[in-house]
């Protein structure tokens, strides 16, 4: 009677964990099985053995999917990279943002004296400025006047 | 009243001639007023000749050098002449491009504000001095002679011209020397206003002077040293010896100008940093 209960047969809640998983992994392995037969069955037909199964013993269909799933990945792979450097370049102004900000407010905190309005200290500023923008423009090396190079060697023998 | 009148009539007809002249003085002055104008001989103007006759005086040493070997290679009468006006012509070339060089370097420093003008004196006195000389010399470059001749007149240049190099150097430096001066001239002028307005703060209580007067400090300091390289820089210009030293004497000088310049720059920053300060309240 219980040799012929079926090999698959639904877990009961009676019996143990481990007698179900150890089900479970027998199913998978024989499915595994299955698929290897499926794939690697070589045909008593030698000619079509040379068209349908490389001589490594790899099915086109195989071939195919193996290079459908690499490209998968490598797409994968790359969509991880693009992801991650956009993630980066978007983050990164925000911050430079926030130190703006901060700056800004310190500017903010410190409150004009009774001299920020006053005549005198604006001209010497503007005073500064002009200077500035002058030191920075020019060079004080006379570049274009460096004495000319010129041929004295003047003689008429061999 | 007929006499009278004459008489008036002849009192007018004296001021006459004396209007006319007037008239044609008023007439002829702005149109005269113009003329300088236009033509001003500038630095830009001195320059622009300087180049042309530098450009010219290069074709004339490539002829100089072709037909010099022309000459040598064939010694006909022809291929002497040739050599003759060629070697004239770069001689004469060279001489204009020595003149009108040393006419630029002089605008240069002439129209550079800050330069000294003790110094400035000195330097035009021996430039227009080298001037004639050049001028004279092209004048005297016979037109018939021998080549001989020519290479004796060649040799009298090229000696002027070795020794009018520390000029031309010292020109330059004064010219550099001049924008350094410039620039501590005009920072000085600051400072002094901004010395006047912190005494004026102190005296009122407004704010506390005592960081200000400090920055102060530093701001002189960096002033002084850039002061003292400008001296070292006078001072390795003063003592140019002769040969190949001497551009490396004013690369020297002009390093210690730039280094004098960079102090400047430096106070110039530190102005601007007091003058914030004074802007806002402690």
């Amino acid at each position: 009677m219980d040799q012929n209960l079926p090999a698959k047969e639904t877990p009961t809640p009676g019996k143990s964990f481990f007698s179900v998983l150890t089900e479970s992994m027998d199913r998978m392995v024989r499915a595994l099985l299955n698929i290897k037969d499926k794939l690697f069955t070589r045909t008593p037909n030698a000619t079509q053995t040379q068209s349908i199964v490389s001589a490594s013993g790899i099915s086109t269909r195989t071939k195919t999917i193996v290079t459908a799933l690499a490209a998968v990945f490598f797409i994968l792979i790359i969509a991880v990279f693009v992801v991650s450097y956009l993630k980066g370049r978007i983050l990164k102004p925000e911050e430079e943002v926030k130190e703006g900000e901060k700056a800004v407010t310190t500017i903010v905190e410190r409150k004009a004296s009774r001299y920020a309005t006053d005549e005198a200290v604006l001209k010497m500023e503007a005073d500064t400025k002009v200077l500035e923008e002058e030191i920075n423009k020019g060079d004080i090396e006379e570049k274009s006047l460096t004495p000319p190079t010129l041929n004295f060697d003047v003689n008429f023998q061999e | 009243m007929k006499r009278a009148n004459t008489r008036v009539k002849c009192n007018g007809m004296r001021f006459l001639p004396l209007s006319i002249v007037f008239f044609l003085f008023f007439l002829v002055s702005p149109a005269y007023a113009q003329t300088p104008g236009s033509e001003e001989f500038n630095f830009q103007r001195a320059y622009a000749d300087y180049i042309f006759n530098f450009d010219i005086y290069r074709k004339a040493n490539l002829d100089y050098e072709l037909y010099r070997s022309q000459y040598l290679q064939f010694k006909t009468l022809k291929s002497q002449e040739n050599a003759y006006n060629a070697t004239l012509a770069m001689l004469k070339a060279r001489d204009s491009t020595v003149e009108t060089y040393l006419t630029a370097v002089r605008k240069k420093l002439d129209e550079t504000p800050g330069a000294d003008g003790a110094k400035k004196e000195v330097l035009f006195a021996k430039i227009d001095q080298e001037v004639t000389w050049h001028i004279d010399h092209s004048d005297s470059l016979p037109s018939a002679g021998t080549l001989d001749d020519l290479v004796g007149d060649s040799k009298k240049a090229e000696g002027r011209f070795k020794a009018d190099i520390p000029l031309f150097y010292e020109t330059l430096v004064g010219t550099s020397g001049g924008k350094v001066i410039y620039v501590r001239e005009r920072q000085e002028a600051i400072l002094a206003s901004l010395k006047q307005k912190i005494a004026e703060i102190k005296v009122n209580g407004d704010k506390d002077t005592q960081l200000l007067e400090r920055w102060i400090l530093d701001t002189e300091e960096k002033i002084t040293r850039s002061r003292e390289k400008e001296a070292e820089a006078y001072e390795i210009i003063t003592k140019l010896g002769s040969g190949t030293s001497i551009s490396s004497s004013y690369n020297q000088a002009l390093f210690k100008l730039k280094e004098a310049y960079q102090y400047l720059k430096e106070a110039n920053s530190f102005l601007a940093e007091i003058i914030t300060e004074i802007k806002f309240e402690d």
